[in-house]
């Protein structure tokens, strides 16, 4: 972390005397020290005066026993704001929390989309956001003990603070886990907290803001029943569930339950070293792992600076494989939308079939189809196979775009899928931006915003493609939306396949370079995945390391919309409203 | 009540969708009959791991442990000896004396075949890896020497 410059003229000192603190110069640019308490003034003001709309990014660091801090700033939670009308690089707000007590306000009056990503650093690192209206535990549940992205926290079966681990072979053969701490005995609840009589405190919060069709009609009066939809429940595409209140078929309240798949993901990232993590980021969206690892890769980059910029050749295979894999995810999505609409499997085995062809193209390349760990800092893993090209040439020429006529025959007319989806699942534009989503259900609300146009990354602006959206903001819109784009990443595929250069595949630097060492500082890095905005904070301390490994998962924060979107409608249509928002429980839970 | 343009494009929409169920009869199964037929794999597929040879029966393996340094899950446990001179195991310095990898931890990466500088770590087409209990899944080094028998077709790689 560079030193913060103290000059007279720090912004905001004319509106908001004494709310900024400091301007950081860092990598990136520059990001704010904010007062805690004057928080939300300095927001309202991003979002009124300066059209920063879309608050991305919200997390937290530990910064315990970080050079240069002490208990007094341990805690800092940092804010991403963009500009979807502007495009362009993000405003970054940082706000700095002490040891003992960290609050600070919430920021949901501003920005409702904050609700998600402040209780999920509320349930790692234990800090308060005051006014927050629900402000409960949501990854972990309540008989944890501990806010485990702590620094000082350990696990029950704590090995070492980077790997590899020798305490797993101490004696020359194997020990295992369970032989030093035997299941059932490691579970460590914290104080005054029972499991017999526990009972899981989910309050269904009654919906504040009706937008569009959802109103609830009170024609009858009947009694409203609560039911839990998941988390074994074959609508909710993995284990996520929804406790629902409703008043005979239709919903009138819902919350999100999640956290079944938690693995803490961003803890056992910190103990990897920067190149460990890749393998793990396939299996955040194990659907569209390329895009993942291209996410990373991106953000690493930027941290190590030039010498790790990735050489023409693999610029380009980095393109072709985030495209295929956008085609991989949207036919996926798509088939199994039309599964929770009823159509039972037809369509989605249509769809996967051509998603079966892409998945060749990754295996043939990098060793698996899904878990393709193929990106690296400053390059790709592998050049293509002999005879990959030709095979590609002819899938995106010939037989994507045939593929897709047909299913665009098959699905957008159909009277049923209209009948079922126009006017279900409303989002008004408005609302989609302050609830933080993004990708298809940012643009199925009508806002064209796609980062590979509105802040290109990689070597997006030398391709020629539209960004789609359509202004339905329902659930059929969506879905045109990744139809649309499947057909938009054939026409980049069709140009990256012809401008493709010979070359190297890695920059030079970066061959063999297994230990990279980024210097201090901290990044954010994030491209336009299938789901929406991913994005990877991560903050360096200069060792082998990341201090801070956060991933912002499109998914997660688009299911901020989920009850608003939801409520008013009839229960079989939240499994399709659940559906449209594509979610992926490994990248929700993490 | 239904017109009689809509029984007839009624019925050349089901007629449509007939032909398509139909055209579908014609064309040859994607599907194999696994594991009855061999199923099949490009050359670069990462299964399970083999310790190489040289042509003359030496370990390829040096014992230089980077494979464990570059394991995101610590799977793999190298432990190194000095080589006798007279009765070599590898033409290095060293030899593993203890090589195993722990396939309930394993994620198949290849992390660890990119960090070996001898080439002795690959990871092979065979994927089939079902054992009886937690504790036989742990791999040691004889195992491994073994070139993997298993059911796998290698296709072309296009």
């Amino acid at each position: 972390m560079s030193e913060p410059t103290l000059d007279a003229a720090l912004p905001y000192s004319d509106l908001l005397p004494g709310a900024v603190l400091a301007v950081e110069k860092n990598i990136e640019g520059e990001s704010l020290v904010v007062a805690p308490d004057q928080l939300v003034a300095v927001a309202e003001q991003l979002r009124d005066h300066e059209g920063f709309d879309l608050l991305s990014n919200l997390t937290a660091v530990d910064y315990l026993g970080f050079p240069g801090r002490s208990a007094a700033d341990r805690f800092e939670i940092v804010y991403h704001f963009y500009s979807t009308t502007r495009g362009g690089g993000p405003k970054v707000l940082k706000a700095r929390l002490p040891e003992t007590n960290p609050a600070l306000p919430t920021l949901m009056s501003v920005y409702p989309g904050a609700d998600l990503q402040e209780r999920e650093a509320y349930d790692l690192y234990g800090i308060r956001f005051l006014g927050h209206p629900s402000l409960r535990r949501i990854l972990l549940w309540d008989g944890f003990n501990g806010h485990p992205m702590r620094k000082d926290w350990q696990e029950a079966y704590f090995e070492a603070e980077s790997k590899p681990f020798k305490s797993r072979h101490p004696v020359g053969h194997h020990i295992w886990a369970e032989d030093r701490n035997p299941w059932g005995s490691n579970v460590n609840y914290p104080a005054g907290f029972d499991p017999e009589t526990w009972s899981q405190p989910v309050t269904l919060r009654p919906l504040e803001r009706h937008s569009g069709s959802n109103g609830v009609s009170g024609a009858l009066k009947t009694e409203r029943i609560v039911v839990n939809m998941g988390p074994q429940h074959p609508s909710t595409h993995g284990v996520f569930r929804m406790i629902v209140e409703l008043d005979g078929e239709t919903v009138t309240a819902l919350e999100p339950e999640m956290g079944y798949l938690h693995r803490n993901h961003e803890k056992i990232g910190e103990r990897n070293t920067y190149l460990m993590n890749m393998p793990y980021t396939d299996r955040l969206d194990y659907i569209s792992s390329m895009s993942n690892n291209l996410a990373y890769a991106i953000a690493v980059e930027k941290l190590l600076g030039e010498a790790y910029k990735p050489t023409e050749r693999a610029e380009y295979l980095r393109v072709i494989m985030a495209e295929l894999t956008r085609i991989v995810n949207h036919l996926f999505s798509v088939g199994t939308f039309f599964n929770d609409l009823g159509a039972f499997f037809t369509p989605l085995l249509y769809a996967v079939r051509e998603r079966e062809l892409i998945l060749d193209l990754f295996e043939s390349v990098s060793g698996s189809r899904m878990m393709c760990n193929y990106m690296r800092f400053g390059g790709v893993v592998a050049d293509l196979p002999a005879g990959w090209l030709e095979t590609c040439h002819h899938l995106v020429h010939e037989r994507l775009p045939a593929k897709l006529d047909e299913l665009e025959r098959y699905l957008i007319g159909n009277e049923i899928v209209k009948q079922r989806c126009i006017g279900v699942g409303y989002l008004s534009a408005a609302d989609a931006l302050a609830l933080s989503c993004t990708g298809p259900q940012l643009r199925g609300s009508g806002v064209p915003y796609d980062i590979r146009r509105a802040e290109p990354y990689s070597i997006y602006d030398r391709f020629d493609f539209d960004v789609v959206s359509f202004d339905g903001c329902d659930v059929y819109s969506r879905f045109l939306v990744r139809m649309e784009e499947m057909r938009q990443s054939v026409r980049i595929l069709q140009q990256a396949l012809k401008q493709l250069p010979e070359g190297p595949i890695q920059a030079a630097k970066a061959l063999g370079a297994y230990t990279v060492r980024p210097p201090v500082g901290d990044v954010y890095g994030r491209i336009e995945s299938p789901k929406g905005e991913l994005g990877f904070y991560l903050v360096s301390n200069g060792a082998g390391n990341p201090w801070r490994y956060r991933v912002r998962p499109p998914s997660y924060i688009n299911l901020n919309a989920l009850a608003p979107m939801v409520v008013g409608n009839k229960v079989a249509d939240a499994v399709i409203i659940l559906g449209a928002i594509d979610i992926v429980l490994g990248e929700v839970d993490r | 009540m239904a017109g009689l343009g809509d029984v007839v494009r009624g019925t050349v929409q089901i007629a449509e969708a007939m032909g398509v169920t139909l055209k579908a009869l014609a064309t040859k199964p994607v599907t194999v009959e696994y594991p009855d037929e061999p199923i099949a794999v490009f050359p670069r597929y990462r299964g399970r791991h083999m310790l190489r040879r040289y042509d003359n029966g030496l370990e390829r393996c040096i014992g230089c442990a980077l494979c464990e340094a570059a394991c995101p899950t610590g799977a793999i446990y190298v432990d190194a000896a000095e080589n006798d001179p007279e009765n070599p195991v590898s033409p290095g310095e060293r030899y593993a004396k203890t090589y195993e990898v722990n396939f309930m931890r394993c994620v198949f990466c290849g992390d660890c075949e990119e960090a070996c500088p001898v080439e002795a770590v690959v990871l092979t087409q065979a994927f089939p890896l079902p054992e009886q209990e937690r504790r036989s899944m742990i791999f040691v080094k004889e195992q491994l020497l073994e070139p993997p028998d298993a059911n796998i077709a290698i296709r072309p790689a296009h």
